[in-house]
């Protein structure tokens, strides 16, 4: 077997067909990280990519994010058996006073199929939460996510909180959710922003110099 | 008498409110509702409508909040524009900014319907069963609806006085009951979609845009209390 039924099932949101080919691409003796890098992610990556040019709508990207998420759980074990450390460590929240969580989600995912350790710290979050979730693990990366216009503001006051808390240079600010701009995110001072779960991968191991 | 020749350019799921409240020589264009899922194609459609009108129209009156940034770019190249301050439609339909704060401090999980939303528009109740259910059969419909609606945890019908409540109610309490969350109706007013029509245009309640000059988000980013914590 070659790994491209794998992606296909991601892409298409197939859960079995996630299942199974996971399983039988283990037992095809692929190494987990080969099946991570070269299925799964990519897989998202085109949802992801169909997604930001309104070709596919959210539905599809929830069904092939718990897709992914099924094989993930599956290689876990293994690529923590292989000994892989992680590349970094990242948290992520959606602000204060917004409780959309979709985008975020995925952007966690992405990054620990990109092999990130995340911690999520959920929606509606305080300045004070992330502050708390950044020193509590030691992050080196940061994402803030917004679905609604009335809330993007809140992403400010976290960076503001994180100064205050003398932690502004120990980590990484990401931005991003709809209505978020590149624009946006240098007014607020912010490090990156990502367009797309895909390009906050990117954007991420950037940031920290990660090839 | 009104002297100047205005246009409305507004949101399907206003139409029942702005037939209630609209002088009838103004004109209107409704664009569809489907547009709030796909903010991004939201200007180039109202930039459509804009670049068609008639010349002779001195005012366009925008049915629309920000919308997820939906409005920003588009500009209009003789007429000035003129649209409500607020983020999205939920603030126009209770009647006030102030309101609609006082409605997410009290419960933020809100989904809202609208006779509006009802008649024309799309919500997760009417997906599930048009969309998802016949695509995606049951169990992953379910799966889809229960992740956009995770955080949701009441469904309430904004009665204004148009449109038709009944069915709105109707649609609520079947959203309420497939999804199970609970039931509510609060208090709207056609008064915001009143004065977007008739005048007249305060400062802290409408934007006014120039010709020539592209819808900015600036104006809208320190409009509510909860931007700023």
């Amino acid at each position: 077997m070659d790994l491209t039924a794998l992606k296909e099932a991601v892409i298409n949101g197939d859960l079995k067909g996630c299942t199974v080919l996971t399983e039988v691409a283990i037992k095809a003796g692929y190494a987990p990280h080969k099946i991570l890098t070269e299925a799964l992610v990519p897989g998202m990556d085109v949802v992801g990519e169909k997604f930001r040019c309104n070709e596919v709508y959210v539905p599809e990207v929830l069904v092939a994010a718990r897709a992914m998420k099924k094989s993930l759980a599956m290689l876990k074990p293994l690529l923590t058996e292989t000994g892989a450390k992680p590349v970094g460590i990242a948290v992520a929240g959606t602000v204060k006073g917004d409780l959309h969580d979709i985008g975020k989600n995925l952007v966690c995912m992405m990054w620990e199929g990109a092999g990130f350790e995340v911690v999520d710290l959920g929606t509606d979050v305080s300045p004070e939460k992330f502050v708390q979730g950044v020193k509590d693990s030691r992050a080196q990366i940061v994402g803030i996510s917004t679905l609604l216009t009335t809330t993007m503001l809140n992403m400010r006051e976290v960076i503001q909180a994180l100064e205050r808390a003398q932690l502004r240079h120990t980590v990484k600010v990401m931005v991003g959710g709809a209505p978020v701009t590149q624009t946006f995110a240098n007014e607020i001072g912010a490090d990156g922003f990502g367009e797309s779960a895909a390009t906050a991968v990117e954007k991420a191991k950037a940031l920290l110099g990660i090839a | 008498m009104r002297s100047a020749k205005q246009h409305l350019i507004a949101c399907e799921v206003f139409k029942d409110e702005f037939e209630a409240t609209a002088p009838s020589e103004l004109g209107r264009t409704y664009l569809p509702q489907g547009l709030h899922r796909t903010p991004g194609k939201m200007p180039g459609a109202i930039q459509e409508v804009l670049n068609r009108i008639d010349p002779e129209v001195e005012t366009v009156l925008l049915g629309y909040g920000l919308c997820s940034n939906g409005v920003v770019g588009v500009v209009s190249k003789s007429a000035w524009l003129i649209m409500p301050k607020v983020h999205d439609c939920i603030a126009l339909l209770l009647g006030s900014r102030e309101r609609y704060e006082a409605e997410v401090a009290a419960c933020p999980g809100t989904y809202y319907i609208t006779p509006g939303w009802a008649a024309y528009g799309t919500t997760s109740l009417s997906c599930y069963k048009n969309e998802y259910l016949p695509k995606y059969g049951e169990e992953d419909a379910r799966y889809i609806a229960r992740e956009l609606l995770k955080n949701y945890s009441r469904v309430a019908v904004i009665d204004h006085g148009a449109g038709d409540i009944s069915a709105a109610r109707a649609h609520a309490k079947e959203f309420a009951e497939v999804f199970g969350l609970s039931y509510a109706e609060v208090l709207g007013s056609l008064e915001y979609v009143r004065r977007l029509v008739n005048g007249p245009w305060d400062n802290d309640d409408f934007l006014t845009v120039p010709p020539g000059t592209p819808i900015s988000p600036t104006p809208f980013m320190t409009l509510h209390a909860i931007s700023l914590l």
